[in-house]
């Protein structure tokens, strides 16, 4: 029954966030928007975007800096391989990105990414604890 | 004898991993992208492209404000480039090794000589202006072309550009080796932070830096906005700033900073060598708890 009442929550929820899916979304694809919105309760977490090949979800406390946040997390995705690169790091699983004033959270499951920006006070690692595949 | 930047942060890199067995790779460059140290198993081949996509990635960093850190997660290996001042320090290491060692190293024994050296070489700056206060117009020429030199030959040269140097002055015509202290004057050879003599407003030294351990204040006497610092500091303060009022800039290595009045700590009390005595509002602010370090300065009110 409690189950049948988060699953009801969550899929209201999942309304509320800007989804933009331009196929057929994958199950992981599926576990992971209904983490983005566990992610997205956390105090500190001030917006998230989770994305695939064919799908993506946005969820944003300011409107107006979603392209700003999307453009710099792809940015991070881009540079990061090619610093990495040189370096003899193979395959990057996760890039934390610190600023003076917030901090964004990148993360590689499979074939989804999972790209958080968050204020600086905040872990990381409670990021990842929420994450459920 | 003091050494110049790099030959120290090439000694500290040599050495990392020795202190670190886990770190593979170490270098340092400024924030323009120059190299400034790097140890044996990097080469210029890696450092070049990943400094180049460094520096792109940096420059568009707005949205979280300019990038302090940069940790990259590998499968066995991680790469962590951090800020230290206008330096970035990148180590690569295996997952495997001890993170207290890693942020040891590199958040609070580098960053606290790269600091040291920045205040011995402000140190040697501050002196050059005292030996130059002391020329008189009416001095003979040939003992104006030797203070000369003083003035003029950098401090970071070696012993034989310094005589190249004072040889070439040697061989001046009489005539300009006359008129050279005259533009000396006016641009003496040294950090530009310094304005010449005839600037109206008064030269202020650049704030020297401490590091000081916290201390946790509290009682009924406690004023909330107010720390108590070791007095040997504060003694250095009131001889660089005289009668100035000053507030004190505390910085954490997080790099959470606040300014506050200060005063100085009851040495009977503790033994305050090296210690900053915080009240509970400002480690509040400041988000840092006691035993950690911070980088003190004064700021003129």
């Amino acid at each position: 029954m409690k189950q049948k009442m988060n699953r009801t929550e969550t899929e209201s929820e999942l309304e509320d966030a800007a989804v933009i899916s331009v196929g057929d979304e994958d199950s992981d694809f599926k576990n992971l928007t209904a983490s983005l919105l566990e992610i997205r309760k956390l105090n500190g977490v001030l917006g998230a975007i989770l994305r695939n090949k064919t799908s993506a979800v946005v969820d944003f406390e300011e409107q107006d800096k979603i392209n700003a946040f999307a453009l710099l997390s792809t940015c991070i995705h881009a540079s990061s391989i090619e610093i990495a690169k040189p370096l003899n790091l193979t395959f990057v699983e996760s890039v934390l990105v610190e600023g003076k004033d917030a901090k964004i959270f990148c993360i590689r499951l499979g074939d989804n990414r999972l790209d958080v920006l968050m204020e600086t006070s905040m872990s990381e690692d409670l990021i990842t604890k929420h994450i459920q595949l | 004898m003091t050494c110049s930047q790099p030959e120290v942060l090439q000694t500290i890199v040599d050495e990392y991993s020795n202190l670190s067995p886990e770190t593979s790779n170490v270098f340092i460059f400024r924030k323009h992208g120059e190299m400034i140290a790097a140890n044996q198993a990097t080469n210029e081949d890696q450092t070049k492209p990943a400094i180049a996509n460094f520096a792109d990635l940096a420059a568009k960093t707005d949205l979280i404000g300019s990038l302090e850190s940069l940790t990259i997660n590998g499968v066995s290996e991680q790469l962590i480039i951090s800020t230290i001042d206008d330096l970035y320090l990148a180590t690569v290491s295996s997952k495997k090794a001890n993170p207290k060692t890693l942020s040891s190293l590199s958040q609070v024994l580098i960053p606290t000589i790269v600091r040291l050296i920045d205040q011995q070489n402000f140190d040697k700056c501050e002196e050059v202006p005292q030996t130059f206060q002391t020329l008189t117009i009416e001095e003979p020429i040939e003992e104006s072309i030797v203070s000369q030199e003083e003035l003029t030959v950098d401090s970071t040269l070696d012993s034989d550009e310094c005589e190249e140097a004072s040889q070439t002055l040697q061989t001046l015509p009489e005539e300009e080796a006359i008129e050279e202290p005259v533009m000396s004057q006016e641009e003496p050879n040294m950090d530009s932070d310094y304005e010449p003599e005839s600037s109206m407003e008064p030269v202020l030294p650049k704030p020297p830096i401490n590091q000081l351990m916290i201390e946790k204040i509290k009682g009924m006497l406690v004023a909330s906005d107010t720390v108590r610092v070791d007095s040997e500091v504060i003694e250095s303060w009131t001889e660089l700033y005289g009668d100035k009022t000053l507030l004190i800039n505390i910085q954490t290595l997080d790099g959470k900073t606040t300014t506050c009045k200060f005063k100085p700590a009851k040495e009977s009390k503790s033994n305050a060598k090296g210690i900053i005595q915080i009240p509970e509002k400002i480690l509040q602010t400041l988000q840092a708890s006691k035993g950690q370090l911070v980088m003190v300065s004064p700021e003129i009110a």
